[in-house]
């Protein structure tokens, strides 16, 4: 860190997100008004000079030789995150570290790796990794009505309700070789605005032709479905257990293995499994038929 | 010397049905339920297996016999949640949950132990390769080390970014 501390920064930005402070710093301006655009979710610009992290963005000098490349490093505290010829790259490599590093301290809120949307009053969570299908199932969930969260992170609170964390929806294309960001209002959906209590988790692992069958499970089964995409888990395991049990009090937990998204969609929005009042109100609205004589 | 539970570097949290056990040494959570739970808190090293029989019959619990709960101080010692384990006499059958299941009709009362490794945070929408040098990494992805926190899971402790 001495190193880096003794290079020539040109310029720095403050800020905090979720409680967390970081300061970036650049040896060329033109970098910060690059970097504005990658900064996560939630970032205040504060002038406080102590910080939690420290972002050093080396941008590379443009080289006339040819067969010669400039590289642009940038380093979160003392570790490289990006080193790439492309700076568009190297922001976008500086923004995933950013966000991971503010998933795992952020203060009063525990982020888990999860595509979340709002149905009926009440959130739906949908636990997993890259390349679970997540994110299309919350799509093709937005297009049919729900409140769009978040495809990247479910954000508890302590009293365990979830808040919207509204990036935009990073869908891949047919070969997952590309992603593309497009918004809830571009899938003719809204972004929720407020926090709602969870009444539902869908633990499911996309697999092509699969019929969903799922299987109920228990709280401890579902704590540890969380557990298992929660960011700061090793960080501070008591809070995150007590704040995901809050989570899941109360909610309905399923697993199992699906095929395309938009099977789901019946069971979700309307099966008496997940929405026992449903099924209440058939039973009720049910007539018995009058006997002949 | 009879079965005794770890207490050290635990967290735990209790449920209606079921008891969640953070493993803070190796970061690994494990769900008990109920009849794995009890067996569990019996363990204090003065309590032997036939006596925890005996405590779950007196509970109105007959069906929880002395191969369930040997087959629950299995799933807890190769959980690592206890200190010690009793000696099993080799006339003891020790059954697994199908068996139990079969023998006994219910399914339910056998001693389940569920875990699974925390994972160390990586960026979303990162699939975490492991390397030795660039050639290991697709085009475009440099092989980084350094401490990064991403390739804190590879035994050379490089990945690709």
């Amino acid at each position: 860190m001495q190193k880096l501390d003794r290079l020539v920064w040109a310029a720095g930005i403050c800020g905090t997100a979720y409680g967390v402070r970081i300061g970036i710093r650049a040896n060329r301006p033109e970098a910060l008004r690059e970097i504005e655009g990658f900064l996560p979710l939630g970032w205040k610009s504060t002038t406080e000079p102590r910080v939690d992290q420290i972002y050093s963005i080396v941008m590379g000098r443009p080289i006339d030789r040819p067969n010669a490349r400039s590289f642009h490093i940038i380093y979160g505290g003392v570790n490289q995150v990006a080193r790439t010829p492309d700076f568009q790259v190297a922001c976008e490599l500086f923004a995933s570290d950013l966000q991971l590093l503010v998933a795992e301290h952020a203060r009063r809120r525990v982020f888990v790796h999860a595509g979340v949307v709002g149905w009926k009053d009440r959130a739906i969570l949908i636990p997993g990794r890259s390349t679970s299908g997540k994110t299309t199932l919350v799509a093709e969930l937005v297009r049919a009505g729900a409140t769009y969260f978040s495809d990247e992170f479910a954000v508890l609170d302590p009293q365990g309700s979830v808040h919207p964390y509204a990036v935009p929806l990073a869908i891949r294309s047919r070969d997952a070789s590309a992603r593309m960001k497009m918004s809830a209002a571009e899938l003719g959906g809204a972004t929720s605005r407020k926090p709602l209590p969870v009444s539902l988790v869908v633990v499911s692992q996309y697999k092509p032709g699969s019929n969903w069958r799922p299987r109920a499970c228990t709280t401890g089964q579902g704590i540890l479905a969380l557990l298992a995409n929660t960011i700061p888990a090793r960080r501070n395991p008591a809070a995150v257990l007590k704040t995901l049990h809050r989570t899941v009090q109360g909610a309905r937990i399923f697993k199992g293995t699906r095929g395309e998204a938009k099977n789901l969609l019946e069971w979700i929005f309307e099966g008496p499994d997940v929405w026992p009042e449903v099924a209440e109100q058939a039973e009720s609205n049910y007539v018995q038929p009058a006997t002949s004589k | 010397m009879y079965s005794r539970r770890r207490q050290n570097d635990l967290l735990i949290e209790e449920l209606p049905d079921e008891t969640l056990v953070y493993d803070v040494r190796r970061h690994k959570a494990h769900c008990l339920n109920q009849t794995a739970a009890q067996v569990w808190k019996m363990c204090d090293g003065t309590t032997s297996v036939a006596q925890m029989a005996t405590h779950f019959q007196m509970k109105g619990d007959a069906l929880i016999e002395e191969p369930v709960i040997w087959s629950a101080l299995d799933q807890l010692a190769k959980a690592k949640l206890l200190d010690k384990i009793q000696e099993n006499p080799e006339c003891e059958a020790r059954l697994s949950r199908r068996e139990i299941a079969s023998r006994f009709g219910f399914a339910a009362l056998a001693a389940v132990v569920t875990t699974i490794a925390v994972p160390v945070p990586v960026a979303a929408g990162t699939t975490i390769r492991c390397c030795e040098s660039k050639d290991d990494c697709s085009p475009g992805k440099n092989c980084v080390g350094g401490g990064h926190r991403e390739c804190n899971a590879c035994p050379s402790g490089k990945c690709c970014i």
